[in-house]
């Protein structure tokens, strides 16, 4: 399973190449035209990109990140939610890297196959990191009033924390 | 909004840091922050490059209008100010395309272009936008391989079988972030406002 979907990646390039050939167009001209197109939009929204990693690597740095993680799972101490998680829920939405680490963790301390291993599995595979997706999209095109993006993207990812646990008990427990 | 974010994010880190007397980690993570920020925009770029060049191909050579013809559909209902726009169409179906198969590094060039050609000039987003956002934020994903591969690293007997919960809570979690943007949608046209 995990070969198909790796392979997916080069069928797919391999796929558009030959779709190219056949109809008789210039490939690699074609490739360089958007390749260039491409380093002209990572410089348009390298300063969005730039203000977010500081703004997440001094959030963690300064240990504010690990006290709200502590406070929130003293909250969230309830039954049936796993107060591992809550660092992963809290990290998620700023850092992909930083959720990597943290799922890496939680796997490692609790299991794979636990409670809180599933979930953090499920966390992380059902939500992104939201600040930086719409730092990078907005970023790009410089729009500042982002509407009612952030909060609607944040209810998205509540959500999907929420059903992470949900679907796991309602797969794994019962 | 990301205004706030930011300045709260920052001025509760510092003010943090300073009472707990972790003023020079702090400090540190300044320097850190511009370091780590440039190595990702190294990495992005190098895949921003590659995924665009083989796009521009795509795009050129009629691959993205058949992806685009197959979620014609859903999208009009999603986004129904571009229903006829084939431009933006197509590349939030490839944006759309290359999120469930898991190459989130060839999603990134095709949503930024499907912004881009949604963007009208006003600094104002439309929630269109929002919608596109959101749908980029629920994460969809047919085959979750990341997490698969760290499952079995980390000794799971069966890495993939947390595939089934993923569908359901990031599907869920897209339908409730795509209603949210609607009905704000709907209750500013009402003549009332939110958010």
């Amino acid at each position: 399973m995990e070969y198909i979907s790796s392979a997916s990646v080069i069928l797919i390039i391999l796929a558009i190449t030959l779709a190219g050939i056949f109809q008789g167009k210039e490939v690699f001209s074609l490739f360089t035209e958007g390749a260039a197109s491409g380093i002209r939009t990572t410089f348009q929204i390298a300063p969005s990109i730039i203000g977010l990693v500081f703004m997440v690597t001094i959030f963690q740095e300064s240990g504010f990140s690990a006290f709200l993680s502590e406070l929130l799972s003293s909250v969230f101490n309830t039954e049936g939610f796993p107060k591992e998680v809550i660092p992963l829920a809290l990290i998620r939405p700023v850092s992909g890297s930083g959720a990597l680490a943290v799922l890496d963790n939680i796997l490692s301390q609790s299991g794979a196959d636990s409670f809180a291993g599933r979930v953090a599995s499920v966390m992380m595979g059902s939500t992104e990191t939201t600040f930086y997706t719409i730092a990078m999209y907005f970023g790009s095109v410089g729009i500042s009033k982002t509407g009612c993006t952030v909060p609607c993207a944040l209810l998205a990812d509540i959500t999907g924390i929420l059903m992470s646990v949900v679907t796991v008990s309602i797969f794994f427990c019962a | 909004m990301m205004n706030i974010v930011w300045a709260v994010m920052i001025i509760l880190s510092v003010i943090y840091s300073l009472a707990s007397g972790n003023g020079t980690a702090a400090s540190g993570a300044v320097f850190k922050g511009c370091e780590n920020s440039i190595k990702l925009l190294l990495t992005l770029t190098g895949s921003m490059a590659v995924w665009s060049g083989i796009m521009n191909i795509a795009d050129k050579s009629g691959v993205s209008e058949a992806v685009r013809v197959f979620f014609s559909p859903v999208l009009k209902l999603l986004f129904p100010k571009y229903r006829s726009d084939k431009k933006v169409m197509s590349y939030v179906s490839t944006n759309i395309t290359a999120n469930l198969i898991g190459i989130g590094n060839a999603a990134t060039p095709a949503g930024l272009k499907a912004i881009s050609a949604m963007y009208d000039g006003s600094r104002k987003a439309d929630s269109s936008m929002s919608v596109f956002i959101v749908m980029n934020t629920a994460s969809i994903q047919i085959i979750p391989t990341t997490i698969a591969a760290m499952r079995a690293a980390h000794g799971s007997k069966a890495p993939m079988e947390i595939t089934v919960c993923i569908w359901i809570s990031s599907f869920t979690a897209l339908i409730v972030g795509v209603a949210a943007v609607k009905l704000t949608e709907m209750f500013r046209n009402a003549g009332k406002k939110e958010c």
